[in-house]
């Protein structure tokens, strides 16, 4: 897929780990995972928006698109 | 009782109903090689399809009934585990697609090939060259093959979005 998540960075320079991000913008450890690895088709604003609140970023910091 | 438990346990009579039709039809078969054909040939002379006359027209027909009730015997028992499967597991699985696609290919196999069986026969026992088509017994059937096809095609359709639903977060 040519859209990645840089969702590990963000968080390393946040120090914030996977599990407190998954509680703070409350879904699962599992569903965050999907997200972190790829493996997600789709992400719903509202998550998104949840996400860029928590670690003070905007999405394109989140994702990046690249060419095949 | 629900109309799916309906609809499973009327396959699960039909099959076992068709495998005790099978095991007759295999004893007729027995008993007109091993016993008497005269008995078999009396029981069948007037046959809805074709008339049988010869030995070898009797065992050639009950050979080609068995087969063909046993491709019939073997889609009723798709149908049952798919029932099942649609009652009790998750919808839209790849058992599921594969099932409909397989029953729906089967169907229309066996019923071409039963129109054709039926050619045969009456052009080698009888000398008379006759291909019908009938709307119930040839097209109606061979619309419900297509359209379990077509069901699979759905189902495919449908995994794929259940599956995008699913990742999406």
């Amino acid at each position: 897929m040519p859209i990645i998540i840089n969702l590990d960075k963000i968080l390393a320079e946040r120090g914030m780990k996977s599990n407190e991000l998954a509680d703070k913008i409350g879904i699962t450890a599992a569903n965050l995972s999907i997200l972190k690895t790829g493996k997600a088709k789709a992400i719903r604003f509202s998550t998104l928006e949840a996400i860029c609140e928590v670690l003070d970023c905007q999405p394109g910091d989140i994702l990046e698109y690249t060419q095949n | 009782m629900k109309s799916s438990e309906w609809l499973k346990n009327i396959f699960s009579i039909a099959y076992y109903l068709m495998i005790i039709g099978w095991i007759i039809l295999f004893g007729f078969l027995l008993y007109a090689i091993f016993i008497s054909p005269g008995d078999i040939l009396e029981i069948l002379r007037d046959a809805e399809e074709f008339k049988i006359k010869s030995k070898n027209a009797l065992y050639t027909s009950l050979a080609y009934e068995l087969s063909s009730s046993g491709v019939w015997i073997y889609i009723l028992y798709l149908f049952k585990n798919l029932m099942k499967d649609l009652i009790f597991r998750p919808l839209f699985t790849s058992l599921q697609i594969a099932s409909f696609k397989l029953i729906g290919q089967l169907i229309i196999l066996i019923t071409i090939v039963d129109a054709l069986s039926i050619f045969v026969f009456k052009t080698i026992f009888q000398g008379r060259l006759e291909l019908s088509f009938e709307l119930f017994d040839f097209w109606f059937v061979i619309a419900i093959g297509l359209f379990l096809i077509f069901l699979s095609q759905i189902f495919d359709q449908a995994r794929i979005i259940k599956e995008e639903n699913e990742l999406t977060v």
